[in-house]
């Protein structure tokens, strides 16, 4: 039986030594590959039940591995929506078919629909913040949405606060109660005007004209017009209506500032838009010329999608062309209790089986989940040199083994010889 | 770490390099670029031991700037009110000139007094008519070089309104792409160089605060606080005058509705080309033109005639001088606007018009035809008394409108003369103000290229270390090449 069991046993020893040159080959083909991670093989002996007064060789047979968990080196690119995870953590994606996957691979571009897919055609996954339609399941992929960049359209903010902030001539004259722009007749006079753009529902612009006007020492008038009523000439007389607001305010003499009983803010009631509260605590009376400080109000008019910026957590940020920005999608990162044991799937991409353990989701960057970075890919965790050293191993393991197989045949040979 | 890695590391720097070299090269080429910043890329090294680009960033001082906006303004209202003086100046001459009214005067009181010599010559009572028509030239032509300095004025608002207009739009856009820019983190360096640009030129036109706020966005305003810009540009908007008449006020500038300029507002800018030319247009030109007004109103009424009845009772009517309203002697001491374009040699005097210039001794120009205003009654050809009254009556002492600036009584002769001295001191006073604002605007713009320019030097030293680093990391990735070779051929 012996010889025959030696010539199986290194039959055996040469196919794990192909195995592993497998592996060698398969990690030196993927040396490039983003989200590669290197495979190896382990060895594990098959004993033969021989008895006391006999040795019966086994072989041995190949388990292959993944160093999935292993973290790959960074490479920068200039693209915002490649996506990389530092620490422990996979993309959630999903293939032509609609099956959820994991992955680590995260050079993704929008499509032609504005989806993120990556280079192997894998879509990425995420929670919808803009309509709260996601739900959010711990342990499952059910309620993630394909991140896509198609539902956010042209948007136009209506302003809701602004800031004016101006210093006040102290020594300015002062004007006659007929002649305040709250009067709005055509002699109207003032100290400063300041006008500031605020936007209505729809997205028009609209100028506010913001008068002062000092009514006795230590006391102004602030009057907010719609300039769009303002006359040929660009000021008084306002068409009716266009007064939107107007109050008096109260300085102290002793620092110049606003008296805590003087009204703070404004309330401005944009025509067809919501009511901008302006806050106007930073005003000043000194002894200066009319300086205003400060005037502006949030909003914006129509403005397309520009890009999509994705920060550290997974949220996925909508910038406008005005550079206002909308929180537009979460990406949550998975875990599994063992990512070594995952199974491998073309594409870079892995799925769940019973002894890497169930899916987890959470947040990037918090719950040991690693963050997410933008504008770097992983590498593939394949080094060279160590690849290298193994196919010198397994050359000469395998000639070995090859070794033993043909002494093995010379002493069947010898023994065939006998019989003649 | 394995080789791979430091394979990608080096080439990480390699390419780093490469981005910071290429900023350099564009620092060098606009060296000589007046409002180039210098640009520096921020390098940021990531996990793992590579290195990138993580921004470009330039050197900016936003208060430096703000020093050279104003400083240039106020130089440059200057400027503009200097040039016009001077070409006042030019046209009008000095008190030397033998073209000034003032000289011209005293070339009338001499021929004046050569007429009393020899009163029965016609010939040189004829030169007294041409020098009393030399007089009316000048004061004739002084007016029209006002009326054009203040028509020119008027025009070179109207194109200043238009510049600022459109650097409003340029900077409109410019600011657009900077906001852009900024939130999305693309590098916006050349639309904020592009932007300040625009702030100095727009500057030069009006008095500016620019006023930073975030995202990148700017809000302008003039130097009085009106709003010039505000996420969208405002108007500016000037009716230019087809012609402007010496009574004529120009029109005034709006911004955003308020009058900026022309008319007085609390609002009105104090600095820029625009604040410049509408003092010329308002205030500099209309004075000297009062000026001039009140020496031909002066002449006029040293001419005039009286009723030399008995009993007087006809009103004084315009002698030798006279004017579009004559033959009725214009009010004393009250400027009529325009009169010195209007002034004119009397044709019933002037023999190139068929008059007679023996009426200068007899009297009587005003209506050869009526006896009540000759003086010579007798017909005496060796009659002086009127010559002698009217070279007395040339430096009697008389009152001149207040408004106009200087003294205000006088002889016309010396009144022609302080109007010239008037406009020589404002000239040399906007000239010694030109020069030392002209100084400051210099200094505001060494010290804001020395902080902010590119300096050669210094990018040729980066240049020098960015190549040894290139150099460096080569190495490395020669190193680590050579070591994998060695472990190939083990292996084959």
């Amino acid at each position: 039986m012996g010889l025959y069991g030696v010539m199986t046993t290194s039959v055996s020893g040469m196919s794990v030594q192909s195995d592993r040159m497998g592996t060698v080959a398969d990690n030196i083909a993927n040396i490039n590959t983003t989200g590669y991670k290197a495979a190896s093989t382990e060895f594990a002996t098959l004993i033969a039940e021989g008895s006391v007064a006999e040795y019966v060789p086994g072989s041995v047979s190949t388990i292959p591995r993944r160093s999935v968990s292993q973290q790959g080196d960074f490479t920068y690119t200039k693209s915002a929506t490649d996506l990389a995870v530092s620490g422990n953590g996979f993309f959630m994606v999903e293939s032509a078919d609609g099956t959820p996957y994991l992955t680590r691979a995260g050079n993704f571009v929008p499509d032609a629909n504005g989806d993120l897919v990556n280079a192997a055609g894998f879509k990425l996954l995420g929670y919808n913040l803009l309509d709260g339609s996601s739900s959010s399941v711990m342990n499952s992929a059910a309620g993630l949405q394909v991140v896509s960049s198609a539902s956010l359209g042209m948007k136009a903010t209506a302003s809701t606060s602004g800031v004016f902030n101006a210093i006040l001539p102290a020594d300015a004259d002062v004007t006659a109660a007929a002649d305040l722009p709250s009067a709005n007749g055509a002699s109207a006079e003032y100290a400063g005007k300041t006008s500031i753009v605020a936007y209505d529902n729809l997205g028009h612009q609209v100028t506010l004209d913001v008068y002062s006007a000092k009514t006795a020492d230590n006391t102004w008038e602030v009057t907010v017009y719609n300039a769009d009523g303002a006359s040929a000439s660009g000021g008084f007389p306002y068409a009716a209506g266009s007064q939107l607001t107007t109050a008096t305010l109260t300085f102290d003499p002793t620092n110049g500032n606003l008296t805590s009983t003087s009204p703070q803010s404004l309330s401005v009631a944009i025509p067809n838009g919501a009511t901008v509260s302006l806050d106007i605590s930073k005003m000043t009376q000194l002894a200066s010329d009319y300086t205003p400080q400060e005037g502006s109000a949030n909003g914006s008019p129509p403005t397309a999608v520009d890009r999509l910026e994705i920060s550290k957590d997974g949220t996925v940020t909508a910038v406008y062309k005005d550079g206002s920005r909308v929180d537009a999608f979460k990406i949550p990162l998975a875990k599994v209790a063992s990512p070594d044991n995952l199974t491998a799937i073309s594409g870079n991409v892995y799925a769940t089986n019973k002894e890497s353990g169930d899916l987890q989701l959470g947040t990037a960057n918090s719950g040991g989940l690693g963050a997410v970075i933008s504008g770097a890919l992983e590498s593939s965790t394949v080094d060279l040199a160590s690849e290298l050293t193994t196919m010198v191993q397994a050359q000469r393991n395998y000639t070995a083994n090859s070794k033993v197989f043909q002494t093995g045949t010379e002493l069947l040979d010898v023994l065939v010889n006998l019989v003649r | 770490m394995t080789l791979t890695q430091s394979t990608a590391n080096a080439s990480s720097s390699l390419s780093t390099i490469s981005e910071q070299i290429s900023i350099v090269s564009q620092n060098i080429a606009r060296v000589n670029n007046a409002d180039a910043t210098r640009k520096v890329a921020n390098v940021v090294s990531g996990p793992g031991g590579g290195v990138s680009v993580a921004g470009i960033s330039r050197t900016a001082n936003k208060l430096l700037l703000d020093t050279y906006l104003t400083a240039n303004s106020s130089s440059q209202t200057q400027s503009v009110i200097n040039s016009a003086l001077d070409q006042l100046q030019n046209t009008v001459g000095d008190t030397d000139s033998e073209t000034s009214p003032a000289s011209l005067i005293a070339k009338l009181t001499s021929s004046l007094q050569d007429y009393s010599a020899s009163p029965q010559n016609d010939a040189v009572g004829a030169t007294v008519v041409t020098a009393a028509q030399e007089l009316v030239n000048s004061l004739n032509g002084a007016t029209q070089a006002v009326t054009d300095v203040r028509n020119q004025a008027d025009s070179d608002i109207a194109a200043s309104v238009n510049d600022i207009n459109n650097l409003l739009a340029q900077f409109q856009t410019l600011n657009q792409q900077v906001v852009t820019g900024t939130s999305s983190g693309t590098d916006v360096t050349d639309a904020l160089d592009a932007r300040d640009a625009v702030l100095k030129q727009l500057s030069t036109e009006v008095g500016i605060r620019a006023v930073s706020r975030e995202n990148g966005d700017m809000a302008i305003y003039t130097d009085s606080g009106v709003t010039l810009f505000d996420k969208t540009a405002r108007k500016v908007t000037f009716q230019q005058s087809s012609n402007l008449s010496p009574s004529a006020v120009g029109n005034p500038v709006y911004a955003d509705g308020v009058p900026i300029a022309g008319t007085s507002h609390v609002m009105s800018i104090s600095s820029g080309k625009l604040a410049g030319l509408v003092e010329i247009r308002d205030s500099i030109a209309p004075t000297y033109q009062s000026q001039l007004d009140e020496v031909a109103r002066g002449l006029i009424e040293t001419f005039a005639e009286s009723d030399q009845s008995a009993t007087p009772t006809l009103p004084d009517a315009a002698g030798l001088f006279t004017y579009g309203g004559g033959p009725t002697i214009p009010t004393s001491g009250t400027v009529v606007p325009g009169l010195a374009g209007s002034i004119k040699v009397n044709p019933n005097v002037d023999p190139s018009q068929g008059g007679d210039a023996s009426l200068v001794r007899d009297g009587g120009i005003s209506d050869p035809g009526n006896p009540a205003y000759t003086y010579n009654t007798t017909s005496g050809s060796s009659y002086t008394d009127r010559i002698q009254q009217l070279i007395t009556g040339l430096d009697t002492s008389r009152t001149f409108d207040p408004s106009s600036q200087i003294q205000q009584s006088g002889s016309v002769a010396d009144y022609a003369k302080s109007s010239v001295s008037w406009l020589e001191a404002l000239r040399q006073s906007a000239s010694n103000e030109a020069e030392s604002r002209q100084a400051t605007a210099d200094r505001a713009t060494s010290s804001l290229s020395q902080a902010t320019g590119v300096n050669l030097d210094e990018e040729m030293t980066n240049l020098l270390s960015l190549e040894r680093t290139f150099q460096a990391s080569s190495r490395l990735i020669n190193t680590v090449d050579s070591m994998l070779s060695t472990l190939l051929q083990a292996s084959g």
